[in-house]
């Protein structure tokens, strides 16, 4: 429970809105903020995934994480359209670098054979 | 708040009317490049009791209800987790798995394609949200994804593909 957020205590079915969320519009700040949560220790295991084909690879993923753990913190509410848009950006290029990093890994990697014969 | 959250690929059936009269009456009926031009050159948007006004530098429209534009956003992780985990099942395979008897190639043309298609899901994924969040912002119906379509196809491809290689394998 964060601190100021409202008790979601339900009140009667017959008082219940619509839309849960009206009870405490809260929750979807909160939900999102495990979202970007959730996505950055995705990229946390993928650097470790990575480390121990690639360690080069492993240790740039691993210093993403942080970031995409940071830019999760600043979920907020309020935040203007430019800035959120950018923040995303962040993250679809952060997963992109981490899929050219795995491709160059896959073909050119350590124990790779790429012999086509 | 009546307006309801479709969902991905739903149709939006709440419109406010007022909205869409004055939308009608200004003429945007644009894509979010030109609605953006529209926006910076001062444009008049639309106005709605409990939403505050488009500013310049903005796409169009006006902004929505922060729920929809959180709810995006986390579509837009979920699909990028996604990408993540095709990429480090692609590099699973190449790495970790042993060569395929007598098909050398094989490790190579199972994971490459998950590890590319990572990339595509995620690029995907950005230009989507950025669609979804301009229609949130004109009221429009939220636009078909073909992120699900790509997914399917490619899996069911690598999923194809591992069934000749491994058929290959053993039987050659």
């Amino acid at each position: 429970m964060l601190p100021g957020r409202p008790e979601d205590r339900s009140p009667g079915a017959a008082a219940l809105p619509e839309d849960p969320e009206d009870l405490s519009p809260g929750t979807a700040a909160e939900r999102t903020r495990l979202a970007w949560e959730r996505t950055a220790i995705a990229f946390g295991a993928v650097g470790l995934a990575m480390l121990r084909g690639e360690p080069v690879a492993g240790l740039i993923v691993l210093a993403v994480t942080p970031v995409i753990w940071a830019l999760g913190r600043y979920v907020s509410a309020t935040a203007p359209p430019e800035a959120r848009s950018r923040r995303l950006l962040v993250v679809a290029v952060a997963v992109t670098g981490v899929a050219v990093l795995a491709a160059v890994a896959a073909l050119l990697g350590h124990g790779a054979p790429v012999r086509l014969r | 708040m009546s307006k309801a959250w479709s969902g991905p690929g739903g149709k939006s059936t709440a419109r406010p009317a007022k909205r869409a009269a004055g939308r009608a009456a200004a003429g945007r009926r644009c894509h979010h490049w030109c609605a953006r031009q529209t926006a910076a050159r001062g444009g008049a948007t639309g106005s709605h009791d409990e939403h505050q006004e488009g500013r310049p530098g903005e796409p169009g429209g006006t902004e929505p209800d922060v729920r929809f534009t959180l709810a995006n956003e986390r579509t837009f992780l979920a699909w990028n987790r996604t990408a993540l985990a095709l990429v480090v099942a692609g590099l699973g395979i190449v790495q970790l798995l042993p060569p395929f008897p007598r098909v050398p190639w094989g490790r190579h043309a199972l994971g490459v394609p998950l590890i590319v298609l990572g990339a595509i899901v995620s690029v995907t994924a950005y230009r989507e949200w950025r669609r979804t969040q301009t229609a949130l912002r004109r009221s429009e119906p939220i636009p078909q994804s073909v992120l699900p379509r790509i997914l399917v196809g490619t899996i069911t491809g690598v999923a194809a593909l591992s069934a000749v290689v491994l058929l290959v394998s053993a039987v050659r």
